[in-house]
């Protein structure tokens, strides 16, 4: 009873003292939560007496420098800053509901449904405040690459978080497949570089003279070769033409001794397009290892226990052929890819007497 | 026609009921072969492949030149027909050759004495079998009426066979006569033989043709054969009779 | 079985390409029907008996149907067998395995047997005497008419026949039972596999169990033993290795015929020479023998593998893999295991060679100093290698991509195999300077080489052979360790005997490659997306597909309709997951996946079709040209060359058919190699 009066000045000095006394600790930590007994702590109330911390608390929110917040432990306050405070001081409720929504959001943003469906605001009223926030710059529309279809409203202080524009890999919302090929470009051709002995005698010796290509191994060794079918396009001697060229750069890429430990990592990776000033955009060691995992998918690349990183990464020697010189076996005849192939029958109407494409290809 | 298929009530601009030459049908039926996505050129075979089918090519040859070939019997070989059951497939081939019989091409003539021998049936005479693999109640087929025979000449057949296994024949024309001369006289007089004496044929050529054929073709066409096809042709009536409906 | 559309019509169009249409049309019946005695048959195929009994008896010869007499009801069934069928699209590979191996006379033995089904000993001996005495005859006559056309005549003049054809054939044919690819053959084998499951159950109720099984445990017992008298039954079968007898009476075997030691009887044989000698074995002369389609497909396997090797990782290691399956194929009787006959459940471990073997059985044409790059010693970590020769550790590293000199031939061999090893005891000055980036400069790449040069010439008057050996076999482990390295697992390490024990998981790298064959299939028709995707769900399992774009980094849009474009043609699927009782689209999860085992069998049945759609075109195109292969089939143009009796214009059609039926036949080929690996590897 004996305190049941306090001087609005020591009200207001208190409250004063106690919103000073948290805003480091608030800036330091946006999410810090004040629960009653951090208040207290703070000494400033006199005898930790909770009916003026009540009182206290009360102004600050009335002033909006709090907000209540609960959560599975109970009750608390956050800090807003005083610019925020005093934004929030000019909205009226409804504007203030809907604002406070789309600040809680962050940089994930909020879909404008998800607003409505928490405010319970009718349509017009609704869009009335998005109207006022808007023209007071304090919300801004965003587009979020999970969500391509949803209006979204984010504070138009805060910058869209990476997964609302999907990190580097999205310009304008949209997926740039140009700028991912070209990193995986550069990217395989390091790996690569990194995965293969270039032997350049292979190649000098046969340009020296064509015919060691071939013999490089005795001859009845080569014919053995040939005859196991080992060269799927086995190189005929003493022609250099593109292919026999093709064939031999492709020969002379020798595999590293197992146990090799020179392929690289992601870290190593990362600090390479770093320092090589590829794109305007940093690529975070995350960002590399998405490249790399779809690079292994892709299977150009595949994964090695080795290096300094335990992980690391070499080409798979099929990457370096060209893609028409790897087509399946099944493709290579008109059925594999034929359009009619469901409906491909011995006397009817489409069916291997008449078929246009066999007569095609066996002409080629 | 195209006109009035395509022509709508008030006419789109410039849609006339007159002629339009230049006018094409939209509606097209989807084509038959549309673009194919990808036809290329196969990568070129490998000498191991070209080795493979070569052995494969051979081997075909050996077998279809051998006696357990039987060449096809579809009525009209060149139009193959859709086939929905056993019915329609069996339909396809022909199970009397007289009554298919062709007056146009069905008849020897001089310049087919050099066409390689059709096979009705099997023929088995050329090689000793151990019937003791196969079931009895195909010893019959083996052993053919010309049993003994067979087993008489069956040194002889023996050898030609292997010789034709090898692919290496003698063909020389003019050691043709002496061999043809040889065969004649050893030919035996018993025609029951006539399995082996038609394997022989092939090589005797002319003098001995037109006399075997005949036999050959009665010898397959008797009393048993007579009675499965009147079976046949009852069961056969039954079944089309069924399609008639 | 039960069999596909498809498959039933190749194995018909097979057949019927083979042995002609009686036999097709038997056979096509008894696939469609299942087993059929001959009247029944008779009922189905609209033929006579008589004909019926003729098709039957070449298809029992060729092994293409079963057989099961029934003594109670005293008929015979007849049930197709069509594994053999298919088989006959193999017959070149596994002619040209048998040439390639054994050399000419091996095939012939092979062709023969593929065209007459089986064969005793003693036909295809007197077969090959009458062939040879033909020849003789042959020879003589051509040398006859090439005097008198003052040697016009273009046939090859034939080799004097070998003075022992019979001992020769006996010792080839002993030859290729201890390889495999031939065996014995018993009546049993024309009894179907289940029949003879059956057979034996039935017996073994009778005799083990007295006639009726109760509960779970007596069950598996009798299963347990049918199968282990199945296996003794195979074992029995099999072929009982007599022991080379080469190395023991050799010189005794030479002295009978050894005036023919050196004799070619062919100038295609692949160092034929040593196989045409008669070493004196002598099979019994009624011995059955056929051709062992299992084996044959371990061959096949095997060079399959070796191809793999190849791509992988490089020509050298792919020919020590291939020296290294060689070792162990004799003990791999198989490709698959039946459950219903081997022991899956308590498997011994695989066939096993070790670095030594290898070493002394590898050619020494195959330069094992080649093939693997050069780095320095600190880019290798042999942790993972074996400890216990970390004293060598130097060596391992230094493993050089030795290209010799230009001009080496088989004789240098040794010597060239050398070169790079030589130095490997002295540290390579340079191997810290290129010890950051080993492929940058010039100079590491002219090193070696240099090197090699000189040490070849060092080398020249003194070769070393203890050491030379010793080296080789370390660069052959280096080669065996990254094969064993490798991701597809073409070898495990499994002991430390002889310098190292290695077998094949031949189960892994079958799925292997399998999956790479599904994967260039998927990239070809799907794309890269499609290929990426598919990877993805089958490394990862069941994918939500909101998770795919940011996965595989692929828009959304894109991702869907390939998706979808995918689910039609039967690749991949997709299962809702309903997240409450709404089934709304919005509260749905979907999961796309990718189904391994119905990707194959969709991808094999549509093999077979198109290797159906192939023979059937080239049945086309041949009919299309039948009057000038008339004329080659003529009488008495057999052997003749079609130079000598076409105009122009029927040459460049026989030219044009045949071209088409190479690349028919070669495409047929190798689509047969996809239904190897996705079926019987």
């Amino acid at each position: 009873m004996a305190s049941s009066s306090h001087s609005r000045a020591e009200i207001a000095a208190w409250k004063e003292e106690i919103y000073e006394a948290c805003s480091p600790i608030a800036q330091e930590n946006p999410r810090m939560i004040f629960r009653q007994s951090d208040v207290l702590d703070l000494d400033i109330i006199p005898n930790d007496h909770l009916e003026t911390l009540l009182i206290v608390a009360q102004c600050l929110l009335d002033e909006k420098l709090f907000k209540a917040v609960h959560d599975t432990h109970g009750m608390g306050w956050k800090l807003r800053t005083v610019d925020e405070a005093k934004k929030y001081r000019s909205l009226s409720v409804e504007q203030e509901a809907v604002y406070s929504l789309i600040d809680e959001a962050g940089d994930e943003g909020i879909w404008s449904k998800t607003i409505k469906a928490k405010t319970n605001l009718h349509d017009s009223t609704f869009t009335s405040c998005i109207k006022h926030l808007s023209s007071k710059s304090m919300i801004s529309e965003m587009k979020s690459v999970e969500h391509p279809t949803r209006k979204m409203y984010i504070k138009s202080s805060l910058s869209p978080s990476d997964r609302a524009t999907g990190g580097p890999w999205y310009t304008d919302g949209e997926l740039d497949e140009e700028f991912i090929n070209q990193a995986m470009t550069v990217l395989y051709a390091y790996v690569s570089k990194r995965t293969f002995y270039r032997s350049k005698t292979v190649i000098k010796e046969a340009h020296r003279s064509p015919k060691k290509v071939v013999r490089k191994m005795s001859p009845e060794h080569v014919k053995a070769l040939r005859n196991e079918g080992l060269g799927p396009r086995g190189v005929e001697a003493g022609r250099v033409d593109e292919r026999t060229a093709k064939r031999l750069a492709y020969e002379s890429m020798l595999p590293m001794p197992a146990g090799y430990q020179g392929y690289p990592g992601v870290d190593e990776l990362t600090l390479f397009v770093e320092n090589g000033k590829f794109f305007s955009q940093t690529l975070t060691a995350n960002d590399i290892q998405t490249l790399l995992d779809i690079m292994c998918f892709d299977d150009r690349i595949e994964r090695v226990v080795a290096g300094s990183e335990g992980i690391a990464y070499k080409a798979l020697r099929k990457s370096l052929l060209d893609e028409d010189e790897r087509s399946s076996v099944l493709t290579e005849a008109p059925c594999g890819r034929c359009p009619v192939f469901d409906l491909c029958e011995e006397g009817g109407p489409v069916g291997p007497s008449n078929c246009e494409y066999f007569s095609d290809w066996l002409s080629m | 026609m195209a006109g009035r298929g395509r022509g709508r009530p008030g006419g789109l601009k410039g849609v006339t009921w007159e002629y339009d030459p230049s006018i094409k049908l939209e509606s097209k039926p989807i084509e038959l072969f549309p673009p194919h996505p990808n036809l290329k050129r196969p990568a070129p075979l490998t000498d191991k492949e070209k080795r493979e089918i070569g052995h494969y090519k051979r081997l075909q040859r050996q077998v279809h030149r051998g006696p357990l070939y039987t060449q096809p019997t579809k009525r009209d070989a060149t139009a193959p027909a859709k086939t929905f059951g056993e019915d329609q497939f069996n339909r396809q081939y022909s199970t009397n050759p007289k009554a298919d019989f062709d007056p146009f091409t069905g008849v020897e003539t001089y310049s087919q004495r050099l066409q390689p021998k059709v096979n009705e049936i099997p023929k088995f005479s050329g090689r000793p079998f151990n019937k003791e693999l196969f079931p009895k109640e195909l010893w019959p087929a083996l052993e053919g009426e010309a049993g003994n025979q067979v087993r008489k000449h069956l040194d002889r057949a023996n050898e030609k066979k292997a010789a034709m296994m090898a692919g290496v024949k003698d063909k020389k024309p003019d050691d043709k006569h002496a061999r043809v001369l040889e065969k004649l006289f050893s030919v035996p007089v018993d025609e029951d033989a006539e399995e082996v004496d038609e394997d022989q044929e092939q090589d005797a050529g002319i003098e001995v043709d037109s006399n075997f054929d005949d036999e050959s073709m009665g010898g397959d066409y008797d009393a048993e054969q007579y009675f499965d096809n009147g079976e046949d042709n009852s069961e056969g009536e039954g079944g089309g009779g069924d399609d008639d409906y | 079985m039960s069999q596909s559309k498809h498959a039933v019509e190749l194995c018909a169009l097979l057949v019927d390409e083979t042995y002609g249409e009686l036999t097709s049309r038997i056979f096509t019946i008894l696939l469609r029907r299942g087993r059929l005695t001959i009247p029944l048959l008779s009922k189905h195929t609209r033929l006579s008996p008589n004909k019926l009994r003729h098709g039957l008896a070449v298809l029992v010869q060729e092994n293409l149907v079963y057989y099961h007499f029934d003594e109670d009801t005293n008929t015979t069934n007849y049930e197709a067998n069509p594994e053999a069928a298919y088989m006959l699209v193999r017959s070149g590979k596994i002619v040209e395995i048998a040439r390639s191996r054994y050399g000419d006379l091996a095939a012939e033995i092979v062709g023969n047997l593929f065209l007459s089904g089986h064969s005793t000993v003693k036909e295809l001996v007197s077969g090959y005497i009458a062939r040879l005495a033909e020849a003789e005859a042959m020879r003589k006559r051509e040398e006859r008419l090439a005097n008198g056309n003052n040697g016009q005549s273009k046939t090859p003049v034939q080799a004097p026949a070998p003075h022992n054809p019979a001992g020769q054939m006996h010792s080839m044919l002993t030859e290729l039972l201890e390889s495999g690819l031939i065996q014995p053959l018993t009546g049993k084998i024309f009894l179907s596999p289940t029949d003879t499951y059956d057979k034996i159950a039935k017996k073994m109720l009778q005799d083990d169990f007295g006639g009726s099984i109760k509960g779970t445990k007596q069950k598996e017992d009798l299963k347990e033993k049918i199968r282990e008298r199945l296996f003794n039954l195979r074992s029995e079968r099999e072929w009982k290795s007599v022991g080379k007898k080469r190395p023991l009476n050799g010189n005794h075997a030479n002295g009978i015929n050894g005036s023919n030691k050196r004799r070619r009887l062919s100038n295609g044989a692949v160092n034929g020479d040593h196989y045409f000698e008669d070493d004196g074995t002598r099979l019994d002369p009624n011995m059955l023998v056929r051709i062992n389609y299992e084996k044959c497909t371990v061959v096949l396997r095997n060079n399959r593998l070796v191809t793999l090797a190849s791509n992988r990782i490089g020509a050298t290691t792919a020919q020590v893999y291939e020296a290294g399956l060689r070792l162990i194929e004799k003990t791999v009787p198989r490709c698959r295991l039946d459950p219903r006959i081997d022991d899956v459940k308590d498997l011994p471990d695989g066939p096993v060679f070790s670095t030594m073997e290898l070493t002394a059985a590898l050619s020494k044409s195959v330069r094992t100093g080649t093939g693997i790059g050069s780095v320095s010693s600190d880019k290798i970590d042999t942790r993972k290698l074996e400890k216990a020769h970390k004293s060598r550790k130097r060596v391992d590293e230094a493993e050089v991509e030795g290209e010799a000199s230009s001009d080496e031939d088989e004789l240098m061999d040794d010597i060239a195999v050398a070169n790079g090893n030589g130095n490997i005891p002295e540290i390579d000055p340079d191997s810290d300077g290129h010890g950051d980036d080993p492929f940058d400069d010039d100079d590491d790449i002219r090193k070696p080489s240099k090197r090699a040069k000189v040490t070849f010439q060092d080398h020249l008057p003194k070769p070393e052979a203890a050491e030379n050996r010793e080296n080789r076999m370390l660069q052959i482990k280096n080669h065996l360790l990254l094969l064993a390295g490798d991701d597809c697992g073409f070898l495990r390490k499994c002991g430390t005997q002889g310098l190292g024990q290695w077998t094949v998981d031949f189960e892994g790298i079958t799925q292997y490659l399998q999956e790479e064959e599904m994967d260039t299939m998927l990239l070809e028709r799907f794309g890269k997306v499609g290929h990426r995707l598919a990877r993805m769900m089958r490394k990862l399992g069941k994918l939500d597909e909101k998770q795919l774009p940011n996965l595989a980094l692929v828009r959304q849009k894109d991702v869907r309709t390939k998706l979808a474009e995918m689910q039609m043609a039967g690749v991949v699927d997709i299962q809702e997951v309903p997240r409450d009782s709404g089934r709304t689209t919005s509260r749905t999860i979907f999961l796309w996946y990718f189904d391994v085992e119905r990707v194959s069998t969709i991808l094999l049945d549509s093999i077979y079709k198109n290797m159906s759609r192939c023979f059937q075109r080239l049945d086309i195109e041949r009919r299309r040209v039948q009057d000038v292969l008339a004329l080659t089939e003529r009488t008495d143009l057999l052997d003749e060359q079609p130079e000598k009796y076409m105009d122009t214009e029927q040459l460049n059609m026989l030219h044009e058919i045949e071209e088409k039926e190479e690349s028919l036949l070669g495409h047929i080929g190798r689509l047969d190699e996809l239904v190897a690996i996705f079926r019987d590897y």
